[in-house]
């Protein structure tokens, strides 16, 4: 559905986009991830047609964005990081217009009161845009890009300032959108990726560093397992006693206080179970362990290591090429 | 071949750089054409006149003015401060070139247009540099203004010009302003032939208006005075004796008395009277216009009786006072039409006077009595005017009903000193002068050229009527209201606004 | 392009801009118009139309400033730019709107020459060429407008540099008139005064070439216009 190949996009010496290659196809929710000034709103920008690459190209449903961007804008519905709404105008106003604008031939009253209910804005299609709270405004706009019922849907960083119930509520919509739609979507939150998306890519610094599915990103990178602890006692006694376990990478407390009891994250060794060694070494030495669970492979995590990683490379790089 | 049209595809959509350099050779482009069409369009005169032009074909009766100069070889020079595209272009400018090129076209040997440029002082089309500092001084001594809109006349040594002072558009001198200030016609074929005649006399006379009573000196009046060939000057007869080259004096609707010595004063301190009665008797003339409705004037009504003249007067209509040079004045005369009525066989005068305006409105002129003023002694009786619109030619009379003004000229003295009396509504009055088919005007310029033998006297002319663009009987009332209708408009707008916006804003 | 302008149009009117425009548009028109029939006694219809020019000249640039300025501020451009329509077609659409507003007023206006009927023969051809001609520059003012728009965020800067623009145009035709008709610079300043191009229809001719002119540089600008947008796609 979406073939991107070989974007590049520069700025005088500056490359925002270095290189950048995928495809995404019919029906897939992908998700774009990467630090702020990644080139995220980039690529989505040039993807869209707002704004043309210095080299590359974008193909949407097999048609060229630079030789017939109309038609390739057809199958498009983009929701950009700052959702273009008209203040002045009503919600039913903006989306009528949005919809001679984009050109559809659905009927239009059914299909507005469809999209209408799927974001929930059906008693608000006569208020203000203005007069809109940042939720709703938010789904103004999933609203605009809905119209016409576009193959590919693009959004930027959908659920910014928004607050948990409404992200929550934005993600289930994203979910849902993503049975009938080819979905791309891009954000800082990991959580996000991880709650909404099936594949990742991962972008920093204009490359592409990572791009697979959500579950192999986990493997990708060493896995280690994480436990996290509740134990009473003093908190350097248990700190030091658990490092010494054989298995453990590191202990940190993550300053969580339960009555006397302090929470601490162990990070393993791959591979390594190191829970009835846990148990068994507070039982020894007589604290009392009240809670363990298994964190999981955070994705954070994995993203810093990632990053880290291809920075690492890349100055390894340079170093190399330097001599 | 689909790879040219893909390549130039690329470059006018193309990326950056290329597509400068496409949006440069557009520009370039669109100039160029445009240029082009200009040039050739004013070349081939690509244009359609969609509004009526006006018929500024020459009528005058100037070929006798000219004939003496045209075989003496003598040439005209009329300079105008603009290039002749300029002239065409200007609203009130292209009348005056308009009437210039037909004149030249009908005299081309005596007269040529030039074109100068104001500020840079080059003729347009030779690139000479010309002297206008010269004419800064008029001939008399007096500074000039020279703007764009000035048109100098000149030939030879003569030299005179005219700038439009009074009005920003320019070229006003040469349109009739009535009294409410508007323009009523154009009128130069009158003026531009005047103003040549005038360059090609050596000497012109002085015709003085008198101060110190109140005296209104009508433009309309002073400009046709100009125009048969004289200047125009004022005179304060307490102070100054008259002139002796003077060609005459006018006295325009006096509204104070004149002073007589009083009995036994010393003979150097002349007054007024003595003063014009000492011009008189070498010959002077006098025409002096009274307000019908103006107070009595006794010393200046004696004077005047004295050679025949008698301004008696009594109760019109209304039973107002009023002067007998109006009889029935209520309607005596309009601009709806005039005619004239002389009585022909009353005197020599009379006779001059009605062959010339039968020949130039010979559609004008009535005959009937005139019995309005006493006249004694060899006074005779010029003119009756009347409000009526009716006219016809030889026996057949349409009645003039409503008043008539009379003039009246009577000699003074044996050095063929002469005096002319008339009513101002008929003589200080642009409107009258104005009156369609302007047989008043005629009348005026034959009684002028009698009273002053004007070295031109410029009859016939075309004068082009542009009144259809006056608004008639529009009431004050009329006019504000619509005044309000139109601004009621924007207000009811303003609020329509306001309220929808309101309501909008709690949606 | 139909649905922008639609939108546009219809903005003018639930915004202020719409109304002041027309409120002062028709207040001064009206003030002029009297002044220059009704108080003059005269039916003269070009010193009314000469008087609007140079007023519209001022006015209009209300009218378009915020066409594109407030978009770029809004990032609603960039619904517009992702949407599928040509750059040409959202040009046209928002040029469109600002001329209806525009041609409207102005074809109102022309109506009070009506209330002159019973009073003189009013002169239609007359009329109707200054008419034409006012609709005719209206279309390159509107058009320099948008242009100045699409180029800044902020919109007392489109308005100034819009009516700097146009004081620049009607500035050569005076500039012209300094040099000497044969000098071949002066035939090219002719060309664009707009002055002189309007001048020859309210003295009665009506010059193909003075038509094209105005059509021209209206598409000029146009075109200047989809070219900016087109350039700043790639920075």
């Amino acid at each position: 559905m979406i073939k991107i190949k070989n974007l590049v996009k520069r700025y005088g010496s500056n490359y925002a986009l270095d290189d950048v290659s995928f495809e995404i196809g019919e029906g897939e929710i992908v998700g774009l991830l990467g630090p702020n000034g990644a080139g995220k709103s980039t690529v989505m920008n040039i993807l869209t047609g707002y704004l043309s690459s210095t080299s590359g190209t974008v193909e949407i449903n097999g048609v060229d964005m630079l030789e017939s961007p109309i038609e390739a804008k057809k199958y498009i519905g983009f929701l950009p990081e700052q959702p273009p709404l008209y203040p002045e105008m009503k919600v039913m106003e903006y989306l009528n217009f949005v919809y001679d604008l984009k050109g559809t031939d659905l009927p239009r009253e059914e299909h507005l009161s469809e999209i209408l209910s799927v974001v929930k804005l059906s008693d608000l299609k006569h208020r203000l845009i203005k007069n809109l709270s940042k939720g709703n405004k938010q789904r103004v706009g999933i609203a605009e890009a809905l119209i016409g019922d576009p193959r590919v849907l693009v959004f930027d960083e959908p659920t910014v300032g928004l607050d948990p119930k409404q992200i929550l509520a934005v993600r289930s919509l994203l979910r849902t959108l993503a049975r009938r739609h080819t979905v791309i979507l891009s954000t800082h939150i990991l959580g996000e990726v991880q709650a909404v998306c099936e594949r990742v890519i991962i972008i920093n610094k204009g490359k592409i560093i990572a791009d697979e599915r959500t579950e192999d990103i986990v493997r990708t990178i060493e896995d280690s397992y994480r436990l996290r602890v509740k134990i009473c006692g003093s908190a350097r006694e248990v700190e030091a006693a658990l490092s010494k376990i054989n298995g453990v990478r590191g202990v940190t407390a993550t300053g969580e206080r339960d009555l006397d009891a302090y929470a601490y994250i162990i990070e393993t060794e791959s591979g390594t179970d190191v829970r009835r060694a846990v148990f068994s070494t507070c039982v020894s030495r007589g604290f009392v362990l009240i809670g363990m669970e298994n964190v999981g492979t955070d994705l954070e995590t994995v993203f810093i290591r990632l990053v880290d990683r291809s920075d690492g490379a890349r100055t390894d790089k340079k170093k190399r090429a330097k001599r | 071949m689909k790879n040219f049209f893909k390549k130039m595809k690329g470059a006018l959509t193309g990326r950056g750089g290329q597509s400068a350099l496409i949006t440069a050779l557009v520009v370039l482009l669109v100039v160029i054409v445009n240029v082009f069409l200009y040039s050739l369009g004013t070349a081939l005169r690509w244009y359609k006149r969609y509004t009526p032009t006006d018929d500024l074909s020459l009528m005058g009766d100037t070929d006798a003015l000219f004939a003496e100069a045209i075989e003496d070889g003598r040439e005209i020079t009329i300079t105008f401060c603009r290039s002749e595209g300029e002239m065409w272009a200007h609203s009130s400018g292209k009348y005056v070139i308009n009437t210039a090129r037909l004149l030249q076209e009908k005299y081309p040997t005596l007269l040529r247009l030039r074109f100068v440029n104001i500020i840079t002082m080059r003729d347009h089309e030779t690139e000479e540099r010309v002297d206008l500092n010269k004419y800064r001084t008029d001939m008399n001594g007096n500074e000039t203004v020279i703007n764009s809109t000035s048109v100098i006349f000149s030939s030879g040594d003569n030299y005179r010009v005219i700038t439009d002072t009074v009005s920003s558009l320019g070229y006003s001198d040469f349109f009739g302003i009535n009294s409410s200030g508007a323009v009523y016609a154009y009128n130069g074929e009158e003026i531009i032939s005047s103003m040549m005649s005038w360059v090609l006399t050596d000497e012109h006379r002085t015709v003085y208006f008198t101060k110190g009573h109140g005296e209104t000196a009508d433009v309309t009046l002073t400009n046709l005075i100009s125009c048969l060939g004289f200047y125009v000057d004022v005179i304060d007869l307490s102070h100054h004796s008259v002139p002796e080259d003077a060609a005459a004096v006018v006295i325009s609707n006096p509204k104070n008395d004149f002073e007589r010595a009083a009995a036994g004063s010393s003979i150097k301190i002349k007054a007024e009277l003595e003063r014009l009665d000492e011009y008189l008797l070498s010959g002077g003339r006098l025409l002096a216009a009274f307000d019908p409705y103006s107070k009595r004037l006794p010393k200046l009504e004696a004077f005047i009786a004295e050679c025949g003249i008698v301004l008696s007067g009594g109760t019109d209509a209304d039973g107002v006072y009023c002067r007998d040079i109006i009889k029935d004045s209520a309607l005596s005369v309009n601009t709806a039409g005039t005619t004239f009525v002389t009585e022909p066989g009353s005197g020599e005068a009379a006779q001059r006077l009605a062959s010339v305006v039968s020949k130039y409105s010979a559609d004008k002129v009535l005959v009937s009595e005139c019995s309005a003023l006493t006249l004694s002694g060899g006074a005779e009786a010029l003119l009756v005017s009347s409000g009526s619109s009716e006219a016809t030619r030889g026996d057949e009379t349409v009645s003039s009903d409503g008043g008539f003004a009379t003039v009246a000229l009577a000699d003074y003295g044996e050095a063929g000193g002469s005096v002319c009396v008339s009513s101002t509504v008929l003589l200080t009055t642009g409107d009258v002068m104005a009156s369609s088919g302007y047989a008043n005007r005629t009348f005026v310029i034959a009684l002028l050229d009698e009273l002053t033998d004007a070295p031109c006297t410029p009859y016939g002319c075309n004068i082009v009527s542009t009144d259809t663009t006056t608004l008639q009987n529009l009431t004050m009332r009329e006019a504000k209201i619509y005044t309000a209708v139109i601004l009621a408009v924007p207000v009811l707008l303003a609020v329509l606004g306001a309220v929808l916006i309101i309501k909008r804003k709690n949606a | 392009m139909l649905a922008i302008y639609k939108r546009e149009l219809r903005a003018y009117f639930t915004g202020v801009i719409g109304y002041v425009f027309l409120v002062i548009y028709l207040a001064v028109a009206g003030v002029l118009f009297c002044y220059s029939t009704l108080f003059s006694m005269s039916a003269d219809v070009t010193s009314y139309y000469s008087l609007m020019l140079i007023f519209s000249a001022i006015v209009l640039p209300l009218l378009t400033m915020k066409s594109f300025s407030e978009e770029r501020k809004m990032k609603t451009e960039q619904l517009l730019m992702t949407s599928p329509v040509s750059i040409t077609g959202m040009v046209m659409g928002k040029f469109l709107a600002s001329y209806t507003v525009f041609a409207a007023a102005q074809l109102f206006t022309s109506l009070y020459f009506l209330f002159l009927i019973p009073y003189a023969r009013l002169q239609f051809a007359t009329l109707f060429g200054n008419m034409l001609a006012m609709l005719l520059v209206g279309l390159v003012f509107i058009a320099v407008g948008v242009f100045v728009s699409s180029l800044t965020e902020n919109q007392l800067s489109a308005a100034i540099g819009t009516i700097a623009i146009i004081l620049g145009f009607i500035g050569v035709g005076l500039l012209s008139s300094l040099l000497p008709t044969s000098y071949w610079l002066r035939y090219v300043l002719d060309t664009f005064s707009v002055l002189s191009r309007y001048q020859s229809f309210t003295n009665g001719y009506f010059e193909v070439s003075a038509v094209f002119y105005y059509l021209s540089i209206a598409a000029l600008f146009i075109y200047l216009t989809v070219r900016v947008f087109d350039r700043r796609r790639y920075n």
